[in-house]
């Protein structure tokens, strides 16, 4: 398992060396060796994560480590498809340098999920945690294309386009990518919240109301504020990319201070401290 | 023989357009001329090459001094009386495959990067070669330049930007717009820049032309001409909703677009972008529309600002390429060396099989009672024995020539008697 993690972090530092290299001196050849570290790198993670279910018999989520490579490995799903839906390259530049972060965050973590509670333990659970960090996976696409857009539209604006504008693609892909991964994490992210409701509904017999809880639908509504903005008023391009770069921030902040720092349902630190048997917790 | 590659000619850097236009050789007439040179200063091998730009004639010789004389000669019958000399320059070995690489990588040209050249120099061989004017110099000389030339376009960003003011427009349109094809140019008025602009679009993919213009029979021509539709003048506003980009040159004295009209358009577009390109002087479009969201305006300066520091990014990269030429003109040296060599290695072997052939049959005669198999294993034994003995001085010869060794093949030459 160490291997396959190590092979993965190794693939994901190479993938993200040749995507920078292939941003600055704009080389197919990077380009390619690039595509080729993330297909190994994913493969190997893939096999990665499956390894740890069937080991553990718990979903990966189910530890801080775990949850963070879990994170990874829909950073990069999500960057593959937006790579074989638009054939921009240039997007792993700026989304795969966070995958790997992810990865090498996990290597000081406690990677190895510890028992979760019978009462908790259930097909919720996966569905909760996995929906929600596609939900963040795809954000953080968005915020990518929105920084991507924001590049990109400093250099047609300044009337003097520099090295960043050959290297960017075009205003209207950098839109469509924003849009396009909105479109998909508003839905992923609506399903994660109702499935936490249901799965807490069921196992406590009441909605919990904890900082985490507050915060996603906090993002939920201005998620679905800026969909809907889009589609009603045709808030695109710059409104558009600086709402996606907020959004990510919160989600982001979400994450870095509650689900760390505070305790409730949502911290690693005092996960399930209400329930006899302690063990781990989600995301 | 030793041959090596001589240039001579003119060009945009020597001569000035009126002598240029005067030796330009036109097109059906280069064969013509190629085979005239060829016959009248009976060089070995000799390419012609004519552009707008320059009239160059590249040849392989034995002697450089009198093959130069004899291109200067041509030139100077060709010039009809006019003082050529002053304008021509002429290069030999080195530089003459120097100067032919970096004119193949488009180095040399008015606008470093220009694809034309290329092709051109295709075209000028081809030519020479039909005519039978070539031989295996030349040949090898235009093929490194052709692969030279493709090296530089891959390896440097020389040719990647756009140095005309209607292609940086095009150039701009791609980063703005993912695709081209479903997009809408409207034409507000004509000029030469406008439908050139118009027309770049058009060969990038544009998908649909409107033109409109104050005498409405000149759209209509117009829009004829690009297969778009014409607009009368007065509703060309209501026509902006499905207009992508915008190409405004009209006489206007002021501006015939103004922020508040196309924040009206942007409105009902629901912000979809639209880029403006304003040729005109005085400019017809209020540059506050910069102002809008998704709303991108480029002037002629804006544009000829793109154009400066695409040409200045040009010269950058010719610094590159400069390298990458210096390897290949390297590499041709060491082949021509290499190839110098050649007849001596012939001489030499041809020597060495002469030698073994008459011992061979001076033995077998003093033998004289051998059997077919005695006499076989006899024979297998001295050419054996000669080649064996002949392949360190060849590939010593061979690595001397293609290093450029003078000393070792001086001692080669009189160790083995090659002529």
């Amino acid at each position: 398992m160490l291997t396959l993690f190590y092979a993965a972090l190794c693939a994901y530092f190479l993938g993200t060396c040749f995507s920078i290299l292939y941003f600055l001196r704009r080389s197919h050849l990077y380009g390619r060796i690039y595509l080729s570290a993330v297909i190994v790198g994913f493969a190997a993670h893939t096999v990665l994560i499956g390894a740890i279910w069937l080991a553990t018999g718990e979903f990966p989520t189910a530890s801080h480590g775990g949850s963070m490579v879990f994170f990874s490995w829909v950073i990069v799903a999500v960057l593959t498809l937006v790579e074989g839906r638009y054939r921009v390259p240039v997007v792993g530049s700026f989304v795969l340098p966070w995958a790997f972060i992810a990865m090498l965050y996990a290597a000081f973590l406690n990677r190895t999920p510890t028992q979760v509670p019978a009462l908790l333990r259930s097909g919720w659970f996966f569905a909760h945690t996995s929906l929600s960090f596609l939900s963040y996976a795809a954000f953080m696409v968005a915020f990518a294309g929105g920084w991507m857009y924001l590049l990109q539209e400093r250099q047609v604006r300044s009337h003097r386009p520099g090295a960043n504008f050959h290297r960017l693609p075009p205003l209207d892909t950098l839109d469509e990518i924003n849009r396009w991964s909105m479109a998909l994490g508003f839905p992923l992210l609506t399903l994660g919240i109702l499935t936490g409701a249901v799965w807490a509904e069921m196992a406590y017999g009441r909605l919990p109301v904890d900082p985490k809880v507050a915060w996603s639908v906090a993002t939920w509504v201005i998620y679905g504020a800026l969909l809907n903005a889009r589609h009603t008023f045709g808030w695109r391009g710059r409104k558009a990319a600086i709402l996606a770069i907020l959004g990510f921030a919160l989600v982001l902040f979400g994450y870095a201070v509650i689900n760390v720092h505070y305790t409730g349902f949502h911290s690693f630190r005092q996960a399930f401290h209400f329930l006899p048997g302690t063990g781990g917790g989600g995301m | 023989m030793k041959l090596q590659l001589i240039s001579l000619g003119l060009s945009h850097k020597t001569a000035p357009v009126e002598l240029r236009e005067r030796l330009a050789i036109p097109a059906d007439q280069v064969a013509a001329e190629v085979c005239r040179l060829h016959e009248a200063t009976t060089l070995p091998e000799c390419l012609l090459l004519s552009t707008c730009n320059r009239v160059e004639a590249y040849a392989g010789v034995a002697d450089a001094t009198t093959g130069l004389a004899a291109l200067e000669e041509f030139f100077t019958h060709h010039a009809n009386g006019s003082d050529v000399c002053a304008h021509l320059y002429h290069h030999q070995g080195a530089e003459a495959v120097d100067h032919l690489f970096r004119v193949a990588s488009s180095l040399d040209s008015m606008v470093v990067g220009e694809p034309q050249i290329l092709g051109q120099l295709k075209g000028a061989f081809s030519t020479a070669h039909a005519a039978g004017t070539t031989g295996t110099i030349l040949h090898h000389a235009i093929e490194r330049a052709i692969s030279t030339a493709k090296r530089v376009r891959t390896e440097t960003a020389i040719a990647r930007s756009a140095v005309s003011i209607s292609f940086a427009a095009v150039e701009l349109a791609k980063k703005i717009f993912q695709n081209l094809e479903d997009k809408t140019v409207m034409l507000i008025g004509a000029g030469e820049m406008a439908e050139l602009a118009a027309q770049h679009l058009i060969s990038a993919g544009v998908g649909y032309i409107l033109v409109t213009n104050r005498t409405y029979q000149r759209a209509v021509d117009l829009a004829e001409r690009f297969h778009g539709s014409a607009i009368r003048y007065e509703d060309f506003k209501e026509s902006m909703v499905r207009t992508d980009i915008v190409i405004a040159s009209t006489g206007a004295r002021d501006y015939v677009l103004a922020h508040h009209d196309m924040a009206r358009v942007m409105h009902a577009r629901r912000s979809r972008s639209v880029f403006f390109i304003d040729i005109s002087v005085p400019r017809n479009l209020d540059p506050n529309i910069e102002r809008i969201d998704n709303c991108y305006v480029y002037d002629i300066d804006d544009l000829q600002q793109v154009v400066d520091t695409n040409k200045e990014e040009r010269l950058k990269e010719s610094e590159r390429a400069t390298e990458i030429i210096q390897e290949e003109v390297a590499h041709f040296l060491q082949w021509l060396r290499g190839r110098a060599g050649t007849p001596q290695i012939i001489a030499l072997r041809e020597r060495g099989a002469r030698l073994c052939e008459a011992e061979l049959t001076r033995a077998i005669e003093q033998l004289g009672h051998l059997t077919k198999e005695d006499h076989a294993v006899i024979s297998e034994l001295a050419r054996r024995l000669t080649n064996k003995f002949l392949h360190p001085p060849t590939t010593a010869l061979k690595r001397a020539m293609r290093d450029g060794d003078e000393t070792a093949v001086a001692i080669l030459h009189k160790m083995f008697r090659i002529s």
